[in-house]
């Protein structure tokens, strides 16, 4: 910077240019690019030639030759295998699924399956995770310690040998429905069947009227708003509390109440779990395959030990002069923990809170070790059925990266939301 | 209000409950110590013997432990201790009335919990299937007559391991100059490991073998192999992800991009992805005919994939330096090499030293991926133990047995981290 200020001087002492760090930055940066292009283009290049000795052929066609594949898509020939029929079964199909569907199909199916096992786990975590970590924090003694220690285990152990755990030495090792004719199944008030084959419990069903009770509900909630919007603007008008939390939530009951009687049949009813007369399965309820449920058990007890230490960590963060001064106020200790004590937590809590939900995203693609079909087991198939390694591994590699951007950019924006807007 | 301020006063006086302390006066003396030590060992003789013992022996058991219950009673009555005792429980269990209720609660559930698993881990004949195929656990199909090799491996480490502890350790500061030659020691391993273990020359059941014939990496497995994967995937990683850190901290746009988007890459999928091309890709890109071993492929994946993270760690650390620390040290005249090896550097990674730690154990405890794909570590083998047709039913055994050691190993990790923490003095200023 001093050479352009002082030219003349510069001239006559000229740095040689292999110790001028203008002309080395560019230097070292053409190397290193130069570098690593070459490095890639033998990696591909070596993987071209290998491909064309297995006899996969979809990499000698441009990839922007776009096929026709039916009279609505068009796809790269690099892709094009996706639309072949799948001819496999798949365990779970939250979306319609038969074996003639084409792969691109059942990629889809291991998708939603993967988004259904990641939001799930998320919530399920987060409930446990703090429920825990303020545990931990206890004034009992024994509770505190029995939370330490089951962090600590589980902490310390490997995820997939919890799930191998939780999937065959608990859920596999349940007893069968039934042994003969003797139902053998262990029943639990509700009644939840426990089975090797799954557990039964019972479950909310939809009634012919359930769209019209969903109006009012909606109404409930748009009428509580403006109830919530009012009190509060008269609030500010008299300078002290109308209870404006327990205004929202009456009028938004009674509203969802009084549709409810309204309607001619129950909106809602329980339905409840029956033996089938086949003597295989179960009628009404809701079944959860065990596969499903080691998954779900594995991830929320191992991602809310997790989230555990980070809630402890970011509730004792909180520095003891904010509680001291909300009991000063007069805050009751719930006022205290909701307006004093959890906003400010939040702050330090969110940032390794969104690193947990992507791990916990990230590790149910363990579920291929307890066989659930989400996207990493349905495209370990594919890949086994088609031999199409890379494209796989692209599309699988791909998903999982708009997962964790997904995740990652809402709750950034949450944390900006929560973050202290300093001077 | 004054009685209430006196009992808070007395309450804040009284010495802070010690429980080792309460160990010490009631129950650690030599003679209960052995008294206690004979009467477990008493009792899973019993339990081990299908709790047939003959009616005098369960009777004698019971009068011993009275007499054991007896005597730590009595020890507390004569040190005054009782008080004492019952009032640190009304303290941290009778906190308040549903505070014992809670308290209650949870005792039962734990007691219940420690009645099923003592009898449960006490019932002897179940762990056979740990017994029977402990070598299998512990090395893999490694060739019997070879065992001392990995022996003598797991010395070198473990002896490595302790070397580490008393150079960073508190023991003798004198010590602490030899860090550099643990250091280089520590980036040796992995080659010193492999001449052990894997040896030189001719196969070992080749006639001309000497005693470190080489042992195909096929034969390797179980705890070995997973440490194995984690020491070489730790101590490479290393280097790797300080450099891409410092990448990532470049002022060159090219090396700045090709950094950042590495690191993103890998952290934004599964390890089991970055695996899966390790073992089934990594073949694809490199030339026709040239194989690698699959030990080889998974542990350069585990490395790829942990610098990455370690990376990110140690990003933290070098935005924890304060600017002043670069300009004095251009100030005096320091070199950008020998700025951030001298004065950043070491500041960058004492501040991350836990985070670092966690990074590994979390590497250890993921090595456990690799029986997804194949490879038959600790967890691969338990699960081939469960392939045996005697003791397919033998599953909780076989998790909780491998569980365990994992267990041992991550916190016996986290300890050494907060040794050396102390010892370097993170957070102190």
């Amino acid at each position: 910077m001093s050479a352009s200020s002082a030219p003349a001087q510069q001239n006559k002492s000229r740095i040689p240019f292999y110790r001028d760090t203008r002309v080395l930055a560019v230097l070292i940066q053409v190397v290193f690019a130069v570098f690593v292009v070459v490095f890639f283009v033998w990696l591909f290049g070596n993987m071209f030639g290998n491909l064309d000795t297995l006899g996969i052929t979809d990499f000698q066609q441009p990839f922007f030759r776009v096929e026709q594949v039916n009279d609505r898509t068009s796809i790269s020939p690099w892709f094009r295998f996706l639309y072949s029929s799948a001819g496999f079964d798949i365990l779970d199909t939250p979306i319609s699924y038969t074996r003639q569907d084409p792969y691109l199909r059942a990629l889809t199916v291991g998708i939603v399956n993967t988004i259904r096992v990641g939001v799930i786990g998320i919530i399920l975590s987060t409930l446990l995770g703090v429920l825990t970590g303020v545990a931990r924090l206890s004034s009992n003694w024994l509770l505190s310690k029995i939370a330490l220690a089951y962090i600590e285990v589980i902490r310390n152990t490997p995820l997939l040998v919890q799930l191998f755990f939780w999937y065959f030495a608990g859920l596999l090792a349940l007893p069968r429905l039934r042994t003969g004719e003797e139902i053998t199944a262990i029943i639990l008030p509700g009644p939840v069947y426990m089975t090797n084959r799954g557990i039964a419990m019972p479950w909310i069903r939809g009634t012919p009227t359930t769209g019209q009770w969903a109006m009012f509900v909606i109404a409930a909630i748009a009428l509580a708003w403006l109830v919530s919007y009012i009190v509060k603007r008269q609030e500010i008008k008299r300078q002290r509390s109308l209870r404006r939390t327990m205004w929202t939530f009456a009028t938004f009951f009674l509203v969802a109440a009084a549709g409810w009687y309204l309607m001619p049949v129950q909106p809602l009813r329980i339905e409840q779990p029956a033996v089938a007369e086949t003597g295989f399965g179960f009628v009404g309820g809701l079944t959860v395959m065990p596969q499903l449920t080691a998954l779900i058990l594995g991830l929320v007890l191992y991602t809310g030990a997790f989230i555990a230490e980070i809630v402890r960590a970011g509730i004792q963060a909180v520095p003891k002069g904010q509680t001291e001064a909300a009991r000063a106020l007069g805050l009751r200790s719930g006022q205290m923990l909701r307006l004093i004590v959890l906003p400010q937590a939040l702050r330090i809590i969110i940032p390794p809170m969104t690193s947990q939900y992507l791990n916990l995203v990230k590790n149910s693609s363990l579920a291929t070790a307890v066989a659930y079909p989400e996207l990493f087991q349905i495209s370990g198939t594919i890949l086994n059925q088609t031999g199409r390694a890379v494209q796989i591994i692209i599309i699988v590699m791909l998903s999982y990266l708009a997962f964790s951007l997904v995740i990652s950019a809402f709750l950034n924006w949450y944390n900006k939301r929560v973050q202290l807007v300093e001077r | 209000m004054t009685s209430t301020v006196s009992a808070m006063q007395r309450r804040d006086d009284r010495p802070p409950f010690e429980f080792g302390y309460w160990l010490q006066t009631n129950v650690l003396s030599l003679g209960k110590i052995i008294t206690l030590l004979l009467l477990i060992a008493l009792n899973i003789w019993i339990i081990g013997a299908g709790m047939q013992a003959n009616p005098l022996t369960t009777t004698a058991v019971i009068m011993l432990w009275s007499v054991f219950g007896g005597l730590i009673a009595y020890n507390m009555v004569r040190h005054n201790h009782v008080h004492g005792t019952l009032r640190e429980v009304k303290v941290r269990i009778y906190t308040s009335l549903h505070g014992a209720l809670v308290s209650l609660f949870l005792l039962v559930v734990l007691g219940l919990a420690l009645y099923a698993f003592v009898r449960y881990v006490t019932f002897w004949p179940r762990w056979e299937a740990i017994v029977v195929n402990f070598r299998l656990l512990m090395v893999g199909r490694y060739p019997r007559a070879l065992t001392w090799r990995p022996v003598a491996a797991a010395l070198f480490v473990a002896a490595l391991g302790v070397a580490s502890l008393l150079t960073w350790g508190p023991v003798s500061r004198r010590l602490f100059r030899y860090r550099k030659v643990m250091i280089g020691l520590w980036l040796a391993s992995p080659i010193i490991l492999g001449i052990i273990l894997y040896g030189v020359g001719a196969a070992y059941d080749a006639p001309d073998a000497g005693p470190l014939g080489t042992v195909n990496t096929r034969l390797w497995g179980g705890l070995m192999l997973t440490l194995i994967i984690s020491v070489v995937a730790i101590v490479v990683s290393f280097p790797l992800g300080v450099s891409l850190a410092l990448g990532r901290q470049s002022h060159y746009p090219v090396v700045k991009y090709f950094c950042i988007g590495y690191i993103e890459l890998i952290r934004g999928v599964p390890l089991i992805t970055v695996l899966f091309m390790a073992e089934f890709m990594l073949p694809l890109f490199l030339p026709g005919g040239l194989t690698v071993d699959s030990l080889i492929r998974v542990t350069v994946g585990f490395t790829l994939f942990s610098a990455a993270y370690l990376a990110e760690n140690v990003r933290g650390g070098l935005q924890a330096v304060p600017r002043g620390q670069y300009e004095a040290a251009y100030a005096v005249g320091l070199n950008t090499y020998q700025t951030t090896r001298r004065i950043i550097l070491p500041q960058a990674l004492r501040a991350v030293i836990p985070a670092i730690v966690g990074q590994f154990i979390g590497l250890f405890k993921d090595t456990s991926l690799v029986a997804i794909i194949g490879v038959f570590d600790l967890l691969s083998i338990g699960r081939a133990v469960l392939g045996q047709q005697e003791y397919r039913s033998r599953q909780a055994e076989i998790y909780l047995f491998v569980g365990l050691i994992y267990f041992v190993g991550a916190s016996g990790m986290s300890y050494a981290s907060r040794r050396l923490e102390t010892r370097l003095g993170v957070g102190e200023r």
